[in-house]
């Protein structure tokens, strides 16, 4: 039986006699000689996580043998000659210098949704232009027009009782002059209909309007807003 | 420990860094065994005893440069030990959850497969009655039936006041003596 603290087994008594008559030594054992190789077992581990080739050796010799060996081949020279190639490139793809140089790359989604929004504003006015010089010359002196009003780019159609001609091909003049086809050639979502509009004076809508049958024109003009153009169909 | 260089000793060897390795080793030689029978009372097999002492040993080691003094590093040692092995516990009954090949008796049936484990003999017997009791009341009485450890170590290891831990071994106490009377 092992010997025992003296104060461990009279207070063990006290709680329990039974138990303290007990053999308190473990029925199982460990393995012969396991505690001579412990600290050399321990350490190795340490080395192994210590050092990491030590550690892939014991895992695996054959990958250890392996490690730093590639399939792969390199033009020579290439990482001596890689970053003047990039710079190179850059300035003569976009004839600017490299984003080291020049500081964040900012996104152009919204130049181009400015570029769409603007073109869709003409096309309305076109549209709405074409709408006005039919409902124009075919109730003449009925007095209610419409007027076309430009404004930074944007173009919007106010309902008025009376435009002089002289605003009106001014407003024309005006919304030609837009650089539209800048914007419009950066938009590939946009055909070659719909670039065709927008290469229109008066001469040419007044063309236009003569190839349109009547019918499809009073259609056209049945379906804007009635108090827009009311006044004048009457 | 008789035979064994004094902890600061240890510790301060330790820190030089041509004499570690050797100052490690003494450390493990000084306590293993203590740590290993703490450990396997606590996880059964020689196998999962080895890999907790191991582990435990290699927390020693990257935490040894930063231990303070001012607690005993025998104390430190046994807190490290119990908790990798409640971990490694933790672990297995995980794993026996979602695994079909789980003892259903846990712990009990894990001592049954021991080499030469005997029910009818009263050192299995004990064994057996200490597995049936609660972690907490395991460890304690494995703490003071085995090692003999003072109350006042016991609570710098399991961070429980020394009153409620002799509650506790008095506890287990008992119902190792149910047991073992009943069986």
């Amino acid at each position: 039986m092992t010997k025992r603290d003296p104060n461990i087994t009279e207070e063990l008594k006290a709680i329990s006699p039974a138990v303290a008559n007990l053999d308190p030594t473990l029925p199982y054992t460990a393995p012969a000689g396991y505690f001579d190789c412990l600290p050399d077992q321990v350490l190795g581990r340490i080395w192994e996580m210590e050092n990491p080739q030590q550690e892939i050796l014991g895992l695996s010799p054959l990958l250890a043998g392996l490690k730093g060996q590639t399939p792969f081949e390199l033009p020579e020279g290439y990482f001596e000659t890689v970053s003047d190639q990039v710079i190179r490139r850059a300035a003569e793809t976009g004839n600017q210098k490299p984003e080291a140089e020049t500081g964040k790359l900012v996104s152009m989604s919204a130049a181009r949704n400015w570029t769409k929004l603007a073109a869709a504003a003409v096309i309305t006015a076109v549209i709405a232009g074409s709408a006005w010089y039919f409902t124009r010359t075919s109730n003449e002196g009925s007095g209610a027009t419409q007027e076309l009003a430009a404004t930074n780019g944007s173009v919007e159609v106010k309902d008025t009782l009376s435009v002089s001609d002289e605003a009106l091909l001014s407003f024309l003049d005006e919304t030609e002059a837009l650089p539209v086809d800048d914007m419009i050639l950066e938009d590939d979502s946009l055909t070659e209909q719909s670039l065709a509009i927008l290469d229109l004076n008066e001469n040419r809508i007044q063309e236009m309007l003569e190839e349109i049958p009547d019918s499809d024109l009073q259609e056209y003009v049945s379906s804007l807003p009635e108090d827009g153009i009311s006044g004048s169909m009457n | 420990m008789q035979g064994h260089p004094e902890d600061h000793e240890l510790l301060r060897l330790f820190r030089l860094p041509d004499q570690k390795e050797k100052a490690f080793t003494s450390i493990i030689r000084k306590y293993q065994e203590k740590l290993y029978w703490h450990i396997r009372r606590l996880v059964i097999h020689h196998e999962d005893a080895n890999d907790v002492l191991q582990n435990m040993f290699i927390k020693v080691w990257n935490g040894l440069e930063n231990f303070r003094e001012d607690a005993r590093l025998y104390t430190w040692l046994y807190r490290i030990a119990t908790n990798e092995s409640l971990s490694y516990l933790e672990q297995m009954k995980k794993r026996a959850v979602t695994s079909i090949d789980a003892m259903p008796g846990g712990m009990g049936d894990s001592l049954a497969a021991e080499k030469g484990f005997d029910a009818g003999k009263l050192e299995w017997k004990l064994q057996v009655a200490i597995q049936q009791l609660p972690e907490k009341q395991r460890i304690v009485f494995n703490l003071r039936y085995y090692d003999e450890m003072p109350y006042e170590q016991m609570s710098q290891v399991l961070e429980t006041s020394a009153g409620a831990l002799k509650a506790s071994y008095h506890h287990a106490v008992k119902k190792i003596e149910d047991y073992i009377l009943n069986h």
